[in-house]
């Protein structure tokens, strides 16, 4: 039996296992809008096709399955672009379908004809142009075979209309795709194995540098056991919070330009370094030449380009992180590292007395200190899925909540999407709709898609959105406060009544300027049935310490300065002494709580 | 120095893209880059030089072995390999000049191919280096126009591999 290529398309969608697709639709893309009716799939009609791509984006990270996102040809396509490099530079598994001219028009500059596999080449891990029905099938199963298979990733199909219309037999095992094997990774040999082994038993500051590929592999609880039994220390990449617990006793914290000033310390320091599944992006390495001088470094990734892209290992194992770290496991025992940990507990200080201090409100400000805010929203929804956006609250987020499971922190790391969050957000809720979700964006990232709000309503999701309202652009005006005279160009925000902007999308808004109104207004937007967006007005003079300034070395941390003045002119560089830092909330020793595997 | 890469890839429409794609984002240079079916018209052979001096220190290879058309990448900068180009040449060629060119010729197994009266044309299929070598001496005569194909490359086989190898064909392959 023959039927359209736009009825194929829903066949195969259906087939790969998707519930809920977010697109626009358009001219090009008619036919296959017009044959979803006969699909069970469940369509949502995003503001604007980024959106509907950071959409899929959240709800492959919510959920760890394939987001899809479809939309017509030419502007729509475009528009996908900056949705598509987000999910790439992340690794994040996204299908995109986008509508082409006929195929008889293709290169003849046609009504909304852009070359889209040509725009999409460098943001995508593979993209097709399909022009014959008989091709719809064996490009959506190799898309979705790619974009889960290896290191994860965004594909796109392009579509044209003449191939939607047209009819075809289906022939879904004929379609069955092999060629994405041909660089699946093979088996890590044993003997390497070993040598990681003996590295591992010899070393006496060993440190666990946990990336995304500890969530994408679905490695969370074999990398727990792995640290119990050796008793290594975890630190996280801001897309590895979460993958270990942060509450556990070998969580250090989040490494990087904006990490605990003891993690980064614990990497200069550290006589051997496990790196699981992640890149050494230059916001955690600072200078690559003096990034952890003493440390023998051992790789574990997926991806063979990464090893030595940036930082030269001593042993490369390319492979899934879970089932190199399952392997290891039985051959694993105790570092002799009880000396290392207790000086990493030294390292800390004793933040515990620190964390009931107020942030100290700069002079003639609102008051509010962001992080006030951050800490209030975790403490009432310790739980919840966060997704934030780009900028200040993001970093302050990855300081203050401590993730204590995979998949609860959404954000655009690599390629710093501002405007990711709103969307990602309907994506995860889509995908988890039994989870809590908090968008937390500040004034400028939340206005770059927040005709979003519309399909939130529209979708009747119970998302809260917490809008960190500083009335500047935060981390652009602390650049410039720091390292460009405190020139201030541009980042003064002239910003929509929150609340009311709100209101006029159906939702209910809120607005909260003392700590006080903060606590009110976060348990009232977690009792109300519908969406809330909460304005926390807060002091616009807050900067994020500590702070690497790029290229440093992690050793140079830049501190909040003490007491903290108008334009936060003098940060000073970190004294080798234990650091003070104020946005940390108490956590267990690392020495004192015993585990199974502590050597007798 | 520089580095050849034999990349076999599908032979479907836009690889080539893809593969010169990846140099270009990743900072390699390509010097040349020759491509055609091989023995199995499904699949295409490239065979990519890049000039390590003004390019990126990273390896090309594992980047082009993420492309999902890519079937294999060998890199035969380390190896025993036979490197040949193809050059077509234009040279200047008067009455008295010509005799002297012929015999250049000979001496570089090149062809001549067309003859004016004032210049000829030559064809010559040696490794990179010789090519050169020719150009050098040609050089004095007048050089009118250049073509060469880029650089053809394969692996020797591993039963020769194992004995004693020619000079120049070690040189070919590490240095032109």
């Amino acid at each position: 039996m023959t039927q359209s290529g736009a009825t194929i398309l829903w066949e195969c969608l259906q087939r790969e296992g998707v519930e809920v697709v977010f697109g626009y639709p358009g001219g090009a893309i008619l036919p296959a809008y017009h044959a979803m009716a006969n699909s069970t799939v469940r369509h949502v009609l995003a503001r604007h096709e980024q959106g509907a791509a950071h959409m899929a984006d959240g709800y492959a990270r919510a959920s760890g399955r394939v987001g899809v996102v479809i939309c017509t040809s030419g502007p729509g396509a475009t528009n996908l672009v900056t949705g598509l490099a987000t999910a790439m530079m992340d690794s994040v598994p996204v299908v995109a379908i986008t509508g082409q001219v006929s195929s008889g028009l293709l290169g003849s500059d046609a009504f909304q004809e852009v070359d889209v596999t040509g725009v999409t080449l460098p943001i995508t891990k593979h993209n097709y142009l399909i022009q014959r029905p008989e091709q719809i099938a064996p490009a959506i199963r190799e898309a979705f075979a790619l974009a889960k298979g290896g290191r994860p990733g965004p594909v796109l199909v392009d579509i044209t209309k003449d191939a939607q219309l047209a009819s075809a037999e289906l022939d879904w095992d004929a379609a069955e795709p092999t060629r994405h094997l041909r660089h699946l990774p093979p088996e890590v040999p044993q003997a390497q194995l070993d040598q990681a082994l003996a590295m591992i038993r010899a070393a006496h500051r060993p440190l666990i540098l946990a990336g995304h590929g500890v969530t994408l592999s679905g490695a969370s609880e074999a990398l727990i056991r792995f640290a119990e039994t050796a008793r290594i220390p975890v630190a996280a990449t801001l897309l590895g919070l979460g993958g270990f617990p942060a509450g556990h006793p070998l969580f250090l914290g989040f490494m990087g330009m904006h990490g605990s000033p003891w993690t980064n310390l614990a990497i200069q320091e550290a006589d051997l370094l496990l790196a699981f599944g992640m890149r050494f992006d230059d916001w955690v390495t600072g200078d690559p030449a003096t990034f952890a001088p003493h440390a023998t470094k051992i790789h574990v990734e997926i991806d063979r380009a990464e090893v030595g892209k940036i930082i030269q290992v001593d042993l490369a194992l390319q492979g899934d992180l879970r089932t190199v770290l399952e392997r290891m496991q039985p051959d694993l025992a105790a570092t002799p590292s009880e000396a290392w940990l207790a000086r990493l507990e030294q390292l800390q200080g004793p933040h515990g007395e620190v964390e009931s201090e107020p942030w100290p409100p700069v002079p003639g400000s609102a008051g509010l200190g962001p992080i006030e805010v951050l800490r209030t929203l975790y403490q009432a929804a310790p739980d919840a899925v966060w997704v934030t956006d780009v900028g200040q609250h993001q970093m302050w987020e990855a300081q203050v909540m401590r993730h204590a499971l995979p998949r609860t922190l959404i954000t655009s790391g690599g390629l710093g999407t501002m405007g990711f969050a709103l969307p990602a957000a309907i994506g995860a809720k889509l995908a988890r709709p039994e989870a809590e979700v908090w968008v937390v964006a500040g004034d400028g990232g939340i206005q770059m898609n927040s005709q979003e709000f519309m399909t939130l309503v529209q979708e009747g999701l119970k998302i809260n959105v917490a809008v960190i309202n500083n009335g500047t652009l935060g981390m652009v005006r602390q650049w410039q406060t720091l390292f460009y005279d405190d020139r201030r160009s541009a980042v003064a925000m002239a910003n929509p009544d929150f609340v009311l902007l709100a209101e006029a999308y159906g939702m209910k808004g809120m607005r909260a300027t003392t700590l006080a109104e903060s606590i009110a207004a976060v348990d009232q937007a977690r009792s109300c049935p519908e969406p809330v967006l909460i304005d926390f007005v807060v002091d616009p003079e807050a900067s994020v310490y500590p702070l690497i300034p790029p290229g440093a070395r992690l050793q140079d941390m830049l501190h909040e300065p003490s007491p903290p003045s108008k334009g936060g002119a003098s940060a000073r560089v970190a004294p080798s002494g234990p650091p003070l830092d104020p946005h940390v909330v108490p956590r267990q020793s690392l020495v004192t709580t015993p585990t199974p595997a502590t050597p007798s | 120095m520089f580095r050849i890469l034999i990349c076999t890839t599908d032979n479907e429409p836009g690889v080539l893209d893809r593969v010169a794609s990846t140099f270009r984002r990743r900072g390699f240079n390509i010097h040349s880059l020759t491509v055609s079916p091989t023995l199995d018209p499904a699949i295409s052979r490239m065979t990519l030089v890049t000039d390590m001096k003004t390019s990126s220190s990273r390896s090309p290879k594992a980047f082009l072995e993420r492309l999902l058309n890519v079937h294999s990448v060998v890199d035969l900068t380390e190896v025993a390999s036979l490197v040949r180009d193809v050059a077509l040449l234009r040279v200047r060629a008067t009455a008295e000049t010509r005799p002297g060119l012929f015999q250049l010729a000979q001496i570089f197994h090149a062809e001549v191919l067309d003859v004016s009266p004032d210049s000829l044309v030559m064809s010559v299929c040696a490794s990179p280096e010789r090519i050169e070598a020719l150009l050098e001496s040609l050089r004095p005569f007048g050089l009118l126009e250049l073509g060469r194909s880029g650089a053809v490359a394969m692996q020797r086989s591993s039963s020769i591999e194992a004995l004693p190898l020619a000079t120049e064909d070690i040189e070919d392959a590490v240095s032109f």
